[in-house]
Formats: C-alpha cells, structure tokens, sequence
C-alpha cells in the first residue's frame, strides 16, 4: 500500500514538474505576473496613501478585503478551538491527564528561568508594537507584531504557570479582545461606508476626519493593522491557553 | 533550443516546489499518525507559498520597499509584491487551519486515547 | 448601492457581536444571542432578495471594495446567477438556524453563542464565495467556510470529531490544490480579477500553463465538492454531525462548490479551452457516470437515514458535474437548475431528518416505524422532498433532471443519461422502503408527537412548498437567469 503511494506521488510529481518547464524563467522580470497588475502597485501605492513599504499598502488597501477576511479566518480559528476543545471545569478535571504533568522541578519554578523571562517579556512586547506601527516604512504589520505580542504572553505563561498568566488576561478578555480587532477592522470599512463610498474606501475616513487623501489612507491603515495585531495576538493566546490545559483553561500543565 | 542543464537551472525553484509537494502529500497519505498527517499538510501549503514567492522573483530587484526619497519609480526595480501579499493571508489561513486541527487532534486523543489511524479506526468499528 | 457588502457584513457583524455579547455581561447577554443570529440572517436574506430583484430589472451590479477599479482592487460581482445563490445560502440558512434554534443545548459554557458565531461565519463565508469576483479572495472565502464547518461539524461524540479531522485534511488539500491552480492562472495572465483573466487568456493561444492550472483547480473543486474517488469525507462527517450544523452544510457546500465550478466553466476559463480538452471533459462525463453509480450502490447499503441522505448527495454532485462538462447549454441549464432545486431538496430532507432525530434521538432505518401517525407534517415534508430528489412531476427535481437528461442525449452521452435514470430508480427504492415502514407498520413504544411546535415545522413546511413552486417557476427561472449567464458562452 506504502509502495502504491509512494509510485502515485512520484507519478503526480513527475507530471507536474514537467508543466512547470512551461513557466517564464525564474527571476525574469518580463513575465505577465510583474507587468499587469503589480506594476501599478509598485508605482502608485507611494502618492495614493503614502505607504513606502509596497507589501503594507496592498495587504491594507488595494486588497485590504481579502486582509479582513484573513483576520477573520485567524477570529473563527480561536472561536472554532474554544467550541472544540472548552470543557467545564470540575474536580475531576482540574487533574486533568497526569501522563502529560511537567514534573515540579521543571515547571516555572527555576528563579533564572523566571527572572530572565520578566525581563525580556516588556521588550519583546515593545518590540511587537514597534513591528505593528512601523509597518508602513519597513517589513512588519498586524499580524507579524500580533504573534510578537503573544509570543511574549506565552513565555509568560511558560516560564511561570498557567495561573499567573490568566491573572495577566483572563479568558474574557481574550475572547473580547478577538472580537473587538475584527469589530474595529471591518467597523472602519462601515465608517467609509456612512461617508457615501464603498465599503473600505479609506478616502470616506479621510473625508470625515478632514485630512489629505493620501494621509487618511495611510492613517487608516494603521488602525487596521491594529486590528489585526489585536484579533491575533488574542485569537493565538486563546489557541495557546485551551490546547496547553486540554481545554480546561482554568488549571494546566 | 536551450540545453537540459540551462532548464533545469532556470526552473529550479518550480521543480523544488513540486518536489516538496510531494513530500507532504506522502507523508498525509502514507502516515498514520494524525500529527504527522499534520506536517505533510504543513509542508504540502509551504510548498505553494513556494511557487508564488518564486513567481514574484525579479533579478537585479530589490525588496519592495520603495527607497527613501526615491524619485523616480521603475516596476523593474522592485520585486512583485503582490505573491507575498497572498502568501501572507495563505500563511495566515494556514496557521488557522493547524490550530483547529491540532484542537481536533486532542479531542480524538481525550476520546480513543490515541492518535494512530488504524487504532482509530479498529476502536470505532467495534 | 451598498447591497451586495451588506448581504456579507450581516452575518460577519452578527458572529463578532455575538461573540461579544456573550463575554461582556456575566450571563445576561447570552440569552439575546439568537435573536441577534436571527436577525442577521433575516437582514442578510433580506438583503439578497432585494439585490436579487434589482438585479433582474436593471442589470448586473459590480462593487468595487475599497473603491479600487478592477483589476487592482477586490470586487463583487452580482450577476443573475449568483444573486440567485446569494438567496439559496441567506434564506436556507436562515430557515435552517430557526428549525433548530430552539433545540435545548446540552453544550456546557455558553457554547451556544459560539456555535452561533460559527453558524453565521460558515453562512458569511459561502456567500462570499458567491459573490465575489476575485479568485483569490475566493479561496480565502473558502477557508473562512471551511474552518467553521470543521467546527461545526465535530460536536456530537467521538464518530464526529473523527469526522471532522479527516475533513480538514482532505478540504485542506482541496483548497490548497484550488490555490496552486490560482497561481497557475496567475503566472499565466498577471491577473486575479476573474473578468480581467478571462479577457487576457481569451487573447493568449492556450498554453501548457493554463491547462494544467485548469486541471489542479478542478481536482481541488472536486475535492472540495467530494465527487466520487474524493467523497469519503462527506458521509462520514455529515452523517454524524448535529442536525443543525448538517442541516446548514449539507444543503450548501456541495452546491456551492458546484456554482464556482460553474463560474469557473462560463466566466473565467476562455471557451475554446474545453473544446481544445474534449479528452478530459468526457474523462469528468465518465467520472460523474462512476459517481452517480457508486453513490446509489452506497445508498442502499446504508442503515441510517442520514447516511443514506449523504450517498444520495454523493450521487447528486455526479449530476452536477457531469452536466457542466457535457459541453452544451441544455446540460448546463440542467446543472444550474440542480444547483437550485438540490439545494431546496436536501434543505427539506437534512431539516426533516434533523427534527426527527432531535425528538426521538435515532435516525435509523429501522426506528422509522409508524413514524406518519407519531409526526406526520415532518414525514409529509420528508415525502415532498423524497419525491422531488426521485425526480417526480411537479416538484423541481424533475425539471433540472429533464434537462440534465435531454442535455446528455443532445451530447449522444447514453451512459450519463443511463445513470441519470438509473440513480432515480434506485432513489424510488430507498424512499419507498422508508414510506413503507413509516406508513403500514405499527409506531414503536415511546412514541412523540410533532403537532404543536411551530416555531421547527414553519420552516420546514415553507421549504417542503417551495419544492414544487420553483418547479413551477423553471421557465421564468431559465429566461431570466440562466439564460443570461449562459448567453455568448456555449
């Protein structure tokens, strides 16, 4: 059966390697896919929302639907792990399947382990605001300083336990800070909206707040990006918290 | 007509992608451990992001972030931003997709103590 | 103006508020969330039906996102056809959540508010793969359907979990393989506007790279849309799932997996494609011909209703297939009507088949007893739509079947309209076994009555009237509609 598998894969892969021939060479820059509709990308996204870093400008404006609905699949991802995984928590279940007890001795109990992570998590988190805000001029945005954020919660809660790291967010609040991202990314495109143009024209922001239509693009992609980074960070944390305590949140390791 | 050589060296970066591909789907299709069905998943969509960052290639360009103070602006000089626009959103859904797998994945163990295919499968058709 | 976002903003505003409503307030909150969920619903319908009508009477309509012109922007594109879809998923949706919005929840912790956010992202995401014009935002709608559905489907015991995972595996792949064939296209025409890529690969001689990026999209559809070698998934997850969450999937997935085929086949693909292809479109004839087979066979092996509900749609997707790769337009009017009609008719069946299984708690063959006198406005529904899927006059699985078959004698393809047939007969068999039972023999001991529960059967009934009224409504259907969308294609 293993062999069977294994003739079909290397058949399937034989077939499309060889259409791939067919491609433009690698890196030739007269290729349909540089010239149609990425040129205009690379020339306008500057004067349209003065956005320097390209990538920045179409994830949040030209295609910033598609960004909403990527946050919005990160949104159901959390929602989906919290409707799998979430259980009551009873006395049975606060020793939850002691196979996968860390033994004492290595679970956040080591005063190296603990100080060094205190003293990283502020930075780590400032450096994930730093990746959030600075997206515009350099290789960052929402989502990248959304993980950078949780990550800094999860050696929290790794270093330490479970227990301090949920009086640091509680389980409501990630839940309302996942919802609040998608509520504020999708809530500015409805903001557009109520200026008389379509849903995410960033120029209805601009409108409203009275600044120059390149300004209010920029400006309004900051604030979604700070959506994302906000659904992110709390959608991972949520995914982190349940598969960590078998979904009993409240208890473990 | 170009040599086999000259080909291969031109299309190197889609003949990897099919061939990690393959990887990934052999390991889904060949393994019975859930977790490393999950892998296979993983390295069959990074063999995707793959084809598209690879399609935005352009030689003699740079990132595309325009310089400061850039004047003039020539598409030439700046890589297609728009692959890594999709593969983003694609990394994105494909972080999503492992969380609730991997969700999935603990229920099956709470519930059949394993997570082997087989033993699975034998333990539900009892 | 704004119709086309709102009927998507809706049920994505719903899940987000829901979502916070149930964390905000202790508890008080999670009491108003169904009549938010509801509502949403309603609001979305409601604004699909108005689009719907706007659309017969002035014309298309594009949305352009952001304002961004296509092709640079993201846009929904509203013709006809997929106003009619938007309908199909908005209403079935809607009847579908209110059939079962009252069913007592044994979920603990206030999953109900989650399980309605995911009811409404699964409902959000289908009617963004409907609407939307962009093929790359379509696979992100897909996942936003999918990752839900996965949710959705695994709550009901240890068989569903199971279910779902293999689910996620075998859509996953799907999805992906759709992607890689985005890239295709992508390479090929520069483009992700599905207008512009039609333009582009219209004026380009076809290529290697077009044909396979054709080929690895289908096979992801396929998948996606569990046609016969790829279906495993789909008994299995359905069957086992929670009748609110089977009611609201099974109906919609697999046709609306059928509609971007579709799409696919008229808007994107240049048209001298297929002909160029006439090897691999009879190679798909004679794959669904297999399907059709294969799901009646399965059919009849099956215990369980539901299971056998989730064959006969095995055998339902080889209709849809076979007809949009036939190559003519009668085939294709037939395909586009089956969309329809088996999306109302596997509404009506899963929704019938759920009450009975939220009050006597089996769906097996053999509980079926008596079951006429113990529910009878269930079992009439479960009749309309059993007679529609048979195919019977004048209920509108007839009519697309009609079309299908004389589609497939127009095309000298025998063996498909053999298939067609047989597959009905075969469905004569399986429902008149279960009539049988639940007419002639005696209800078992711990009968329950249906009368009185209003708020389950409206909905249902509706739906079951529905059956033969857009049976009746096919010839202005196909003037207004399909004819359009077929028009300068085949």
């Amino acid at each position: 059966m293993k062999k069977l598998t294994l003739a079909a894969v290397v058949i399937a892969g034989l077939l499309l390697a060889a259409t791939t021939l067919d491609f433009p060479k690698w890196g030739d820059p007269q290729t349909p896919a540089s010239m149609h509709v990425s040129a205009r990308f690379i020339e306008k996204s500057l004067e349209e929302m003065a956005t320097p870093n390209i990538v920045t400008a179409v994830l949040g404006n030209y295609r910033a639907f598609d960004t909403m609905l990527e946050t919005i699949v990160v949104f159901t991802a959390g929602l989906a792990c919290f409707f799998i995984l979430r259980t009551r928590v009873t006395r049975e279940s606060l020793d939850p399947a002691p196979s996968i007890k860390i033994p004492l001795d290595l679970a956040g109990e080591d005063l190296v382990v603990k100080t060094v992570a205190r003293t990283f998590i502020p930075m780590i988190q400032l450096f994930g605001l730093y990746v959030l805000a600075h997206g515009h001029y350099s290789p960052g945005g929402g989502f990248q300083g959304g993980v950078i954020f949780a990550a800094a919660y999860i050696l929290l809660a790794v270093s330490h336990d479970m227990r301090t790291a949920l009086q640091h967010m509680s389980e409501r609040a990630t839940h309302l800070l996942s919802a609040a991202g998608v509520l504020l990314f999708a809530g500015i495109g409805v903001i557009c909206m109520t200026n008389g143009v379509n849903f995410l024209d960033y120029g209805g922001l601009a409108g409203i707040l009275g600044m120059p239509l390149a300004t209010g693009h920029s400006f309004a992609i900051l604030l979604i990006e700070t959506g994302v980074g906000l659904t992110v960070t709390a959608a991972l944390i949520m995914i982190f918290k349940l598969l960590s305590s078998h979904g009993a949140v409240q208890e473990g390791f | 007509m170009h040599s086999l050589g000259e080909v291969f060296a031109s299309h190197f970066n889609y003949i990897a992608y099919v061939a990690i591909m393959m990887v990934g789907l052999y390991a889904m299709a060949a393994k019975s451990n859930l977790i490393k069905k999950l892998i296979g998943l993983g390295i069959f969509q990074t063999s995707i992001m793959l084809l598209y960052v690879s399609i935005g290639a352009k030689k003699g360009a740079t990132i595309p972030i325009l310089a400061k103070g850039a004047t003039t602006i020539s598409p030439a000089d700046y890589i297609n931003p728009l692959p890594h626009v999709l593969m983003l959103t694609a990394i994105v859904v494909s972080v999503a997709t492992l969380g609730v797998a991997l969700a999935l994945v603990q229920k099956i163990h709470k519930h059949f103590n394993s997570i082997e295919e087989d033993e699975i499968l034998k333990e539900l058709r009892r | 103006m704004q119709l086309p976002v709102l009927t998507i903003l809706f049920p994505l505003f719903g899940a987000f508020v829901t979502v916070a409503l149930a964390w905000s307030v202790r508890s008080g909150g999670r009491k108003n969330v169904m009549p938010i969920a509801v509502g949403a619903l309603a609001s979305s319908a409601a604004c699909a039906v108005v689009l719907l009508t706007q659309v017969l009477t002035t014309g298309s309509q594009i949305y352009l996102l952001g304002g961004w012109a296509p092709p640079w922007g993201i846009s929904l594109v509203v013709d006809p056809l997929s106003a009619l879809m938007l309908v199909v998923v908005s209403v079935g949706a809607l009847l579908n959540l209110i059939a079962f919005s009252f069913t007592p929840s044994k979920w603990p912790l206030g999953k109900t508010p989650a399980f309605l956010g995911l009811y409404l992202l699964a409902t959000a995401g289908h009617l963004g793969i409907v609407a939307t014009g962009d093929v790359f935002n379509l696979f992100v709608f897909i996942e936003v359907a999918a990752l839900s559905s996965y949710a959705l489907l695994s709550m009901e015991g240890r068989r569903a979990t199971f279910a779902s995972l293999n689910y996620l595996l075998v859509g996953s792949v799907g999805a992906s393989l759709y992607l890689l064939g985005v890239g295709y296209l992508y390479i090929e025409s520069g483009s992700l506007n599905m207008l512009d890529i039609a333009s582009i690969l219209t004026a380009l001689p076809l290529s290697t790279t077009t044909l396979t990026g054709f080929a690895v999209l289908m096979l992801g559809l396929w998948v996606k849309m569990a046609v016969f070698p790829f279906h495993a998934w789909l008994p299995a997850a359905y069957a086992s799932a929670s009748p609110a969450a089977s009611g609201l999937l099974a109906p919609l997935t697999t046709k609306v997996m059928a509609y971007v085929i579709v799409r696919m086949l008229i808007t994107v693909f240049p048209q001298n494609l297929l002909a160029g292809m006439s090897g691999f479109s009879s190679m798909v004839v004679w794959l669904a011909c297999v399907a059709i087979i294969a799901g009646a066979i399965m059919a009849i092996a099956q215990q369980d209703l539901r299971r056998m509900l989730c064959f006969i749609l095995v055998a339902e997707v080889g209709y849809m297939l076979g007809g949009a790769f036939l190559g003519n337009s009668t085939a294709m009017t037939g395909t586009i009507l089956h969309i329809l009609a088996d999306a109302a008719m596997t509404l009506t069946l899963f929704m019938a088949v759920g009450i009975i299984i939220a009050r006597t708690g089996s769906s097996r063959i053999q509980d079926m007893d008596g079951m006429f006198t113990t529910m009878p406005v269930t079992m009439l529904a479960f009749v309309a739509g059993a007679l529609s899927m048979i195919g019977v006059p004048p209920f509108c699985g007839f009519f697309s079947k009609w079309y299908l078959v004389s589609g497939a004698l127009e095309a000298g393809h025998w063996v498909f309209a053999g298939s067609l047939i047989l597959s009905s007969l075969v469905n004569v068999l399986l429902f008149f076994r279960i009539f049988e039972r639940a007419f002639f023999r005696k209800p078992s001991v711990a009968a329950v009555q249906d009368t009185g529960d209003w708020q389950q059967l409206a909905p249902l009934c509706f739906i079951a009237l529905l059956l033969p009224a857009i049976g009746l409504a096919t010839g202005g259907i196909i003037q207004e509609i399909i004819q359009p969308a077929l028009k300068g294609v085949l």
